[in-house]
């Protein structure tokens, strides 16, 4: 709880045909998390090369990524599968021929049924022209035809008025505008495309491969390829679904066992090779070096093996070990960042201090209800979320209870008939909350302080504990001498002994920390100020709640339809306020957190144990 | 007469201190929003760089408080 768990370092040196069973055996035991070897300047060795099936896996793996791309998969449930690399290459190959195909015939298909439409609105076109036999569109030889859509009936005949041809318009307006047949000597298709082209002549192409002789014969004909061509499509797109249900849990399933062959088949990169033996360093935390020792010297007893404590300034990977009701707030720590190996794990701290300040600042007993119930409702339907939903589901049991201190209740001071006593009342002004939140201030950088001079020690570092712990000189003279002067509060310790006290401090400050800590000095002031916000925020979070209060209260005496808007006004306005407080006091006591308290003690940068294997 | 120039002075240093926010706010709100167009897991990160200048506001908001009591 207090640390990361505890590792080990191993190392491993054995004879080359004895590779593959120990990557296996170490994939199987899943808990060493490996050292990848970069060769320096004068090393001799070089990285392995990847195992010889390493490149046909890849292949397969893209095989399978394309055929994945064109099935839907939603629902597929994964189907373990053991297949052996050559029944998987022939249950892929096969696999991608028959969706392939199965999928150029769908294009194909729904490319006839868009040409096929087209030739719907030529047919309807003749069907509102009355021409009923095709051959009475072509083969004339002295005449030229010419179909379309006219807006205007009348500007037509006004333009063609004077050229000589033959006009069959018909008097039903379709969306287009009205059709229009002109049949023109070929003489004059140039002056009859000029009349056209200024009556907005929308021309339609008649003149394409019909089948049949009349345009009854040939919609009928249209009609039924219609059907048969969707029918085709219904079929096919059936045959992609037959073949997902079939296959796509198979599927899954390889796709699972074919990474887990490739991470094995490419892990010889992070391990140093001779002519004949190869070596593998890693990290195995402490509670499991006994089974990894046993499976390893189970392949062979030409092995060297080598298990020892990780040395000092040693970046070894950090699992963090948490129990409980603490496991949730580390979501904050891989937010953040996870600490180094040798750090204390802050978790704990967050887990007692968050909820605190989070609860200060919201202080509500409404709202807290209303965020308890809702996290909980989220913390059920979404698992993702659970930690978050877990961290701000106690925060808002710690703002009800500060709920009850403030005395309010979705800024009310009564819950129905019982009236509730405050003990701090915040709506009157900040100045109820500002000192408690500058002490609160002062205790948490404090926790902080302290947390960095445990590391320090642990660390053997002495100087920069001294370093560390004479900030609370520092801290100690700083204080008594402004509770003297400034504050005018007695103290018992005059103000020459404070400075001396506060002087002492900045000299074991400097010999600790040299002149960076000279310069930390106004940067804890202004860190012990910034958790002002604690009663900012408080108090901007009542006086919303108090003055959508007073409105509603307005309006409930307004009488009659004003009620209505009085109880929208308080349901909206709460719920506006509510949402506004979450959000500002989770991000504000996060980042009291990280900013203020993490840059007293936190070094952080820690590389999360990932174990080789199938975790 | 102190009150009302209390009152306007307040206003003033609340303004002053939000334009402030606004702005630096503005520029790191904007960096942040680039960087998850490349990495979608860098949102809690940017998001909590992003408030990082409210300290702003909220020191504005203490002072405005304390000169509205001055004025009173």
């Amino acid at each position: 709880m207090l640390f990361p768990n505890e590792m080990s370092r191993v190392t491993v040196v054995s004879p080359r045909n004895y590779m593959e069973d120990t990557i296996k055996a170490l994939y199987e035991a899943g808990v060493l998390h490996l050292k990848d070897y970069v060769p320096m300047e004068g090393d001799h060795y070089p990285i392995g090369t990847p195992l010889p099936n390493a490149e046909k896996i890849s292949e397969l793996l893209l095989v399978l990524n394309s055929i994945k791309t064109q099935l839907v998969l939603g629902e597929t449930v994964k189907k373990k599968t053991d297949l052996s690399l050559d029944s998987a290459q022939k249950f892929l190959n096969d696999m991608q021929e028959r969706v392939n195909n199965t999928n150029s015939e769908i294009r194909d298909t729904e490319a006839d049924i868009k040409e096929n439409a087209c030739r719907k609105e030529v047919l309807d076109f003749l069907v509102q022209t009355k021409i009923k036999k095709f051959e009475m569109l072509r083969g004339y030889g002295s005449l030229e035809v010419m179909t379309g859509y006219v807006p205007d009936v009348r500007l037509l005949k006004e333009r063609m008025s004077t050229i000589d041809s033959e006009m069959f318009t018909s008097e039903l307006k379709v969306k287009k505008g009205f059709p229009a047949v002109l049949f023109v000597k070929k003489k004059d298709v140039e002056r009859a495309k000029n009349a056209l082209q200024f009556s907005n002549f929308c021309r339609i192409e008649t003149d394409l491969e019909w089948k049949k002789a009349t345009v009854a014969e040939e919609y009928d004909a249209f009609n039924s390829r219609m059907k048969a061509l969707e029918k085709k499509l219904k079929a096919l797109k059936g045959e992609l679904e037959n073949i997902t249900k079939e296959r796509g849990g198979t599927l899954l399933g390889l796709e699972d066992s074919l990474t887990a062959e490739i991470r094995k088949s490419e892990v010889p990169l992070k391990f140093a090779v001779s002519n004949h033996s190869f070596m593998i360093q890693g990290w195995v935390p402490r509670g499991r070096q006994d089974m990894l020792e046993k499976r390893l010297r189970g392949i062979t007893e030409n092995l060297y093996l080598s298990i020892e404590e990780v040395g000092e300034d040693e970046a070894a990977p950090v699992l963090l070990e948490n129990k409980g009701p603490l496991k949730p707030f580390e979501f904050f720590l891989r937010l953040y960042s996870l600490p180094s190996y040798k750090e204390i794990d802050p978790t704990f701290i967050l887990f007692m201090t968050y909820p605190i300040i989070f609860g200060i600042m919201l202080g509500d007993i409404g709202y807290g209800l209303v965020l308890f119930a809702g996290f909980a409702f989220i913390k059920y339907k979404m698992k993702k979320m659970g930690s978050v939903a877990s961290v701000l589901m106690l925060s808002s049991l710690v703002s009800i209870v500060f709920g009850f201190i403030y005395g309010e209740f979705f800024g009310f001071e009564t819950i129905g008939s019982f009236e509730l006593h405050p003990l701090i009342m915040r709506a009157a002004g900040i100045n109820a909350m500002l000192p408690i939140s500058l002490i609160i201030g002062i205790v948490h950088l404090n926790i902080g302080i302290t947390i960095a001079f445990i590391n320090e020690l642990r660390a053997r570092k002495f100087k920069h504990a001294l370093g560390k712990a004479s900030w609370f000189v520092v801290e100690t003279g700083g204080i008594l001498y402004l509770l003297e002067t400034f504050f005018k509060i007695p103290t018992g310790v005059e103000p020459m002994m404070s400075l001396a006290i506060l002087l002492t401090g900045v000299v074991l400050l400097t010999i600790g920390e040299s002149y960076r800590g000279l310069i930390e000095i106004p940067a804890l002031a202004s860190n012990v100020l910034s958790y002002a916000r604690i009663a900012a925020l408080g108090l901007a979070g009542v006086q919303l709640a108090v003055i959508i209060n007073s409105m509603a209260g307005g309006m409930f005496h307004a009488g009659g339809f004003m009620i209505v808007g009085g109880v929208a006004l308080l349901f909206v306005g709460h719920a506006v306020n509510t949402l506004l407080s979450l959000m500002g006091c989770f991000l504000q006591s996060l980042r009291l957190h990280y900013v203020e308290m993490f840059s007293k003690f936190y070094h952080g940068d820690g590389e999360p144990y990932k174990p080789f294997g199938s975790g | 007469m102190a009150g009302d120039w209390a009152a306007i002075a307040a206003a003033a240093t609340i303004s002053v201190s939000a334009v402030a926010t606004a702005w630096a706010e503005k520029e790191i709100g904007t960096s942040a929003i680039g960087a998850m167009a490349e990495k979608e897991g860098l949102f809690a990160k940017g998001l909590i760089l992003t408030v990082i200048p409210e300290t702003i506001i909220i020191f504005g908001l203490v002072v405005a408080l304390q000169i509205v009591g001055m004025g009173a």
